[in-house]
């Protein structure tokens, strides 16, 4: 369940951390002198708003537009004393320059789903806020296909024509022809999406350089050296066990989920089999080789004995506190959890690379095409002046704005180790492979094969940090700094190690029959996986599970994705 | 027992209960309403009472479950020897610490016992589970004691049930000793008077006078908890459980959460629901017959 808490502080580091830049003269001036005139028509036409202005992406609007929106709040949470969300720097930006005002109607934790179940909660008692933002997983679009059947959200699909702008436009077409299909209903736009970063999906493997040279072995490139290097640590006095959470799969911290991959098996995901159709992802064969393996880990202590009562917070304690080597992460652990463990021991060196499977090649899973999305609550006034918003976030996101970035992304900002988004609120449309393509331009840069001044503007933040780092006296005095320089530097390093084979989700969402039969089946497959993996039940039970699975209303549902999916 | 009272003589007691009444209004009885929906197929924009009907659906896919049984089982099972623990405990805890002469030894203890009753299962759960955790202190005794490997207590089905039990009797039977201490303060001691002139030893008075003249406290609290049979207790098996023990501590109400708060199913949580209300309701009449017949005691 910690899946969103990290989802979400990965988007919100992309968000609200990654900004920066030397580019100094911004999009967004030019594009305020030229309004597009070919879409003010179309303006008149919105059944909502029939604004008396043209549209312009970027104008501020003629009176102040306040709205209610809902926000997850993390602990590690950093704002300067006295500010908030409703109250920032930022903030006082929209409000200046576009006249529109967030006001938070509540908030929730970011552990175990807290928002999801608020905003279903909300839905059931039909008091959405204005405007909300949705994660996809586990089941953001279930939630939207519901508002969009209850008539709770507005029709956006003219307010995106005549609001949103070139450049956000632009970037929507990196997600494909068919980004916008998942929140379209009846060919109308019902929510703007974030398009995902599939890379951020893989599991990498960290280990600590210094103690794998100490030890003489090299970057672990199987599950086997993953072994080796564990017994090692073993030996130098070190943890030999493996941080590991309850949520064994689809996790981003301290899970299972570089072993599935390993045996190109992907459980709690809907995916292509080898026929064409789509299949679940937790009853392959595969999973059962994988279990097997994580069997053998159990039993010969490289698994915590209690793994299953630790989150992922707990699980990484030990990475903090220097006896652990080894984990499972994201590519962004230098935001978490590396900077504890680098600061208690400033001679930890981390490095992370995606595991070659038992068929030599590297497979990882990945996320959907969008991986959140923004709704707005029918009846709301100004639709527009959200779109606005969103025009603004997309530039600040994609480094192009100088005054944000110097808020919230370079050494030293005000917002720099704020650890929460700013944006009123927020959308992101990048390259789906931007983090490594990313990390290429970054690195052709540093290496001087690329002049600074032609590169993207993100991409002169990132370098812009990373030089800032390096030039730094203490590299520890700012952590924020130390997580930045390293995001890329040597996270992003690790997708670029080894090829990487991504099996993307064939279907996401939860269908009529899945809301009925999926808890039962959850609740079966959790304690059939954890038992094998205990040594309660052997490695054979496996073929038994699939059998009820299939019994149980798992042939039912699959028949149901495969229908909705063909449509 | 209670004889009608005119109503003159009880106007304030009955002003007193008036909180307790407008409390049960308003998060009892109010919501309760809300039933319907166990009926209905749900639609937010409608509302409980505008969504259509949908017949006894949720109630057939109620029976259709595989966990139904289970579930069944568990939170009868639970309750059941929740019940007998927590009236057996309190009950000797009780009679020990009457015997106690020195009273502030009494009251102090008596003060000591009874809060855990007030700690929130949230804080007693992160409590316990680091106690009984692979590294925690428990196992750190065993390892210290013995060679023995360090014990699962949450992941292995017995132990993590004795665990649910002796926690929850820690926590309530203090609660419960207060109610059997004020029951034997109330005895009258010229029993005990009469008694010692006969020459009657402490035990022969203990079976002879105080069991017997606190039966019926005794009979009533285990007879109204039957009420409570078919909780469980839900925040303190909510906050300690795993799916390596769900086949024998998930119970109606941890059941319902997963379904309607999580899966949002909430016609179907609200059948479940009401389901328990309704056996729940037939274990109040059983207990008030019950209590009329054994315990001299009748509500209505």
């Amino acid at each position: 369940m910690k899946r969103t808490l990290k989802a979400g502080v990965s988007t919100s580091l992309l968000v609200a951390l990654m900004l920066s830049a030397a580019c100094s003269n911004s999009n967004n001036q030019g594009n305020e002198e030229s309004p597009k005139n070919s879409t003010a028509n179309n303006a008149a036409a919105t059944a909502t708003a029939a604004p008396a202005e043209k549209p312009d992406p970027y104008s501020k609007m003629p009176e102040l537009v306040e709205f209610t929106t809902g926000n997850t709040v993390s602990t590690e949470v950093n704002m300067p004393a006295g500010e908030s969300f409703e109250n920032n720097d930022v903030q006082k930006w929209f409000e200046e320059n576009l006249n529109v005002k967030p006001k938070l109607a509540w908030t929730t934790s970011d552990q175990n789903f807290a928002f999801e179940q608020k905003v279903n909660l909300l839905i059931a008692a039909n008091t959405i806020p204005d405007v909300l933002t949705i994660n996809v997983e586990p089941n953001g679009l279930n939630i939207l296909s519901k508002l969009v059947k209850a008539g709770m959200v507005e029709d956006l699909t003219q307010v995106y024509s005549d609001y949103a702008s070139p450049y956000l436009k632009e970037s929507m077409k990196l997600g494909g022809d068919d980004v916008f299909d998942p929140v379209t209903f009846d060919g109308k736009l019902y929510a703007i999406p974030s398009l995902s970063d599939i890379e951020t999906a893989i599991p990498v493997v960290w280990t600590r350089k210094d103690w794998l040279d100490q030890a003489g072995l090299q970057e672990p490139q199987t599950l086997d050296d993953v072994e080796t290097a564990l017994k090692a640590f073993k030996a130098m006095g070190k943890s030999g066990q493996l941080p590991t959470q309850q949520n064994i799969y689809n996790s981003d911290t301290a899970s299972f989920d570089f072993v599935f991959g390993a045996y190109n098996s992907y459980p709690g995901q809907w995916i292509k089999g080898e026929d064409g159709s789509i299949v679940y992802g937790s009853i392959q064969p595969q999973v059962k080789d994988a279990l097997a393996r994580l069997a053998k880990w159990y039993s010969e202590g490289l698994v915590a004995k209690d793994f299953m009562m630790n989150d992922s917070n707990k699980a990484v304690e030990a990475v903090a506190k220097g006896s652990a080597g080894i984990f499972d992460g994201s590519w962004w652990a230098p935001w978490y959890p590396l900077p504890d463990s680098v600061k208690n021991d400033h001679n930890a060196v981390w490095q992370d690379t995606v595991l070659n499977g038992e068929d030599g090649i590297a497979h990882a899973r990945g996320y959907g095409k969008i991986r959140s999305f923004v709704v707005i609550k029918k009846g709301f006034k100004h639709p527009e002046a959200i779109m606005k918003v969103l025009n603004v976030a997309q530039d600040a996101n994609a480094k192009k704005l100088d005054w944000y970035n110097k808020l919230t992304f370079e050494a030293g900002g005000k917002y720099t180790d704020a650890k929460m988004g700013l944006l009123p609120v927020s959308i992101s449309a990048k390259d789906p492979h931007e983090i490594s393509n990313r990390y290429k331009d970054i690195m052709a840069v540093l290496n001087g094969e690329k002049d600074v001044s032609t590169a993207e503007p993100e991409t002169q933040a990132q370098v812009k940090t990373i030089q800032t780092y390096q030039a730094a006296a203490d590299p520890f005095a700012d952590m924020a700094l130390w997580s930045g320089a390293n995001n890329f530097y040597v996270g992003a390093a690790g997708l670029a190690k080894n090829p990487v084979q991504q099996t993307l989700p064939a279907f996401i969402g939860t269908t009529d029959l899945m809301q009925k039969k999926k808890t039962a089946l959850d609740d079966l497959e959790k304690q059939t996986f954890l038992e094998i993996i205990t040594g309660k039940k052997t490695v054979d039970d496996f073929d038994s599970f699939v059998t009820k699975w299939k019994s149980m209303g798992g042939d039912e549902i699959t028949a149901e994705v495969n229908t909705i999916a063909s449509k | 027992m209670l004889k009608p009272t005119r109503n003159k003589e009880v106007i304030h007691y009955h002003i007193m209960l008036f909180p307790v009444i407008l409390f049960l209004v308003i998060f009892s009885i109010y919501p309760t309403l809300g039933s319907i929906m166990a009926f209905k197929s749900f639609d937010p924009t409608k509302g409980i009472w505008g969504s259509p009907w949908a017949g006894l659906e949720n109630f057939r896919s109620l029976f259709e479950i595989p966990d139904f049984k289970r579930i069944t089982v568990n939170t009868i099972t639970i309750s059941v020897v929740k019940i007998i623990l927590n009236v057996s405990c309190a009950l000797a805890f009780a009679l020990l610490l009457n015997e106690t002469r020195v009273r502030w030894f009494k009251r102090s203890v008596q003060t000591v016992v009874y809060l855990p009753f007030f700690l929130s299962w949230v804080i007693m759960a992160g409590i316990f589970k680091d106690f009984f955790s692979v590294e925690g202190l428990i196992n750190g005794l065993i390892g210290q004691l013995s060679d023995n490997e360090p014990i699962l207590f949450f992941t292995s089905k017995s132990w993590f049930m004795i665990i649910i039990y002796l926690t929850d009797v820690w926590k309530g039977f203090g609660f419960n000793a207060i109610v059997f201490l004020a029951a034997l303060t109330s005895i009258n001691p010229s029993l005990y008077e009469a008694a010692e002139v006969d020459g009657a030893s402490r035990w022969r008075k203990l079976t002879h006078i105080t069991l017997p003249s606190i039966r019926p406290t005794i009979i009533l609290i285990l007879i109204l908890s039957l009420q409570g049979i078919l909780s469980g207790g839900f925040d303190q098996i909510f906050n300690l459980y795993n799916p390596l023990v769900y086949s024998v501590s998930d119970i109606y109400d941890t059941y319902i959460y997963r379904m309607g708060f999580q899966n949002n199913q909430y016609e179907f949580a609200t059948a479940v629901g009401l389901f328990r209300s309704a056996v729940a309701f037939i274990f109040i009449f059983l207990s008030q017959w019950l209590a009329e017949k054994y315990g001299d005691y009748k509500v209505f």
